[in-house]
């Protein structure tokens, strides 16, 4: 009969601490990769698609109310997901120009695109000027999908 | 005898992807012929639906293929063709395998005098036209990339084609023409595809064949609303040279090289590389 009293007690202990949890509902979860407050784009340009992809819309290069640096796809933007992985490039011009052996001075992987439609990269604290275009990238095959120079 | 010899010549050369029996003659009622074939394709040059070219990494398939045809009766050939596996990757990454396409198809003698004949196949799927394949390495960002490679294109086709057939010198030369109509489904655009035979006996055991093929499609622009991953707007000459070697009175050896050309449809969609086949027939 303690035994029993015991586990009830601590059933109901435990009870209480996870309602009170629940109640603590002020806690707001930040997505960090996402913009905070208003996107505002400094330099920005329209897709050209590429190899028979369904390429379009406009990328923008920006930042947040935060001062944090963001590459933005806007709400048209539509690429060839199918194929698999489409990685997005900074690069010095609208060709890919890789040189691994130099460290591939002339691009800038930003990450992968993960649908239609808009679409935000969180960039580091600067982004050099010489980066002029986006490049969607089809590495597997090695193929462009499209650019979008930033002007 | 001749039209015999004949006979096995033609259901040979129908083992190019996506196009068989492309022939005149039908099988005899009872008779049957069935082939195993490997073959070997590698390219890393690729030609968009505009037909721009990107050299990038090297694509490789291996496939195994399954060919059989059976006389219904003396006018009526049942085909099937099966690509049974294949294999398959970029250089940059892991291979995976897949099953083909099945396609199934009658082929019916329009006439007893003049080897002419209609056939018709269906193109069944075998899966939804997803086969992912994954990056050897992670990228500078940490993560592997991945590439849809799929075996099978994940829609319906019905081809329709109609073949005529002339063997000369007294069997020891043969010409075949055919014309084709490819009807796709899920929004794909239609396409044609056309082609010339010609083989010759050599020696009394040894054929040598030529072929020259075109595709393209039936509509002027490309559909853009479907994946180009699966030959929307594929166009191509291409041209094949075959060696048949007779072993006995019902076991051949083959071998075969096919590669695409832009002579006189030019190529767009399209990996251009060679393929490399070895095969073993048999026919009774």
């Amino acid at each position: 009969m303690k035994k029993q009293s015991f586990f009830f007690s601590l059933l109901l202990l435990l009870g209480l601490s996870f309602t009170a949890c629940e109640e603590d509902g002020d806690t707001q979860i930040i997505d960090s990769s996402q913009p905070i407050g208003t996107f505002t784009a400094d330099i920005s340009g329209d897709f050209v698609a590429q190899n028979g992809t369904p390429t379009s819309g406009m990328a923008a290069l920006g930042m947040d109310e935060d001062g944090n640096n963001f590459l933005r796809f806007n709400s048209n933007f539509t690429t060839e997901l199918g194929t698999g992985t489409v990685t997005v490039y900074l690069s010095t011009s609208q060709d890919f120009m890789a040189d691994p052996g130099n460290g591939n001075p002339d691009l800038m992987l930003i990450g992968a695109v993960s649908q239609n439609g808009e679409n935000f990269f969180k960039l580091g604290s600067s982004v050099a000027d010489k980066f002029t275009h986006v490049i969607l990238w089809c590495g597997s095959a090695n193929i462009p999908f499209g650019y979008a120079p930033l002007q | 005898m001749f039209k015999q010899s004949l006979l096995f010549l033609f259901f040979f050369n129908a083992l190019l992807p996506g196009v068989f029996s492309q022939s005149g003659w039908t099988k005899t009622e009872g008779g049957w012929y069935a082939q195993t074939t490997v073959s070997y394709f590698t390219s890393d040059r690729y030609y968009s639906t505009q037909g721009n070219l990107n050299i990038g990494n090297t694509f490789r398939n291996y496939t195994l293929n399954a060919y059989a045809e059976y006389g219904i009766s003396n006018r009526l050939t049942a085909i099937a063709n099966l690509p049974l596996l294949k294999f398959q990757h970029f250089d940059v990454t892991e291979t995976v395998a897949g099953v083909g396409d099945l396609q199934f198809g009658l082929k019916y003698g329009i006439s007893t005098k003049i080897p002419i004949a209609f056939g018709l196949t269906v193109e069944v799927p075998t899966d939804d036209g997803r086969l992912v394949a994954h990056a050897k390495e992670v990228n500078e960002l940490g993560f592997r990339e991945n590439v849809n490679l799929p075996a099978s294109d994940g829609e319906w086709n019905v081809r329709a084609n109609l073949a005529i057939s002339q063997s000369f010198g007294g069997g020891n030369t043969y010409a075949s023409l055919y014309g084709l109509i490819n009807f796709r489904t899920q929004g794909y655009t239609h396409q044609w595809q056309s082609g010339v035979e010609v083989g010759q006996l050599l020696f009394s055991r040894l054929w040598l064949i030529g072929k020259l093929q075109l595709q393209d499609r039936l509509s002027d622009e490309v559909n853009t609303a479907v994946s180009f991953l699966y030959g929307e707007g594929t166009t191509y000459t291409a041209y094949q040279l075959n060696l048949l070697y007779k072993l006995t009175q019902n076991w051949r050896v083959t071998a075969s090289f096919h590669k695409y050309s832009d002579l006189l449809v030019a190529k767009r969609n399209i990996y251009d590389g060679q393929t490399f086949s070895l095969g073993l027939a048999v026919e009774y």
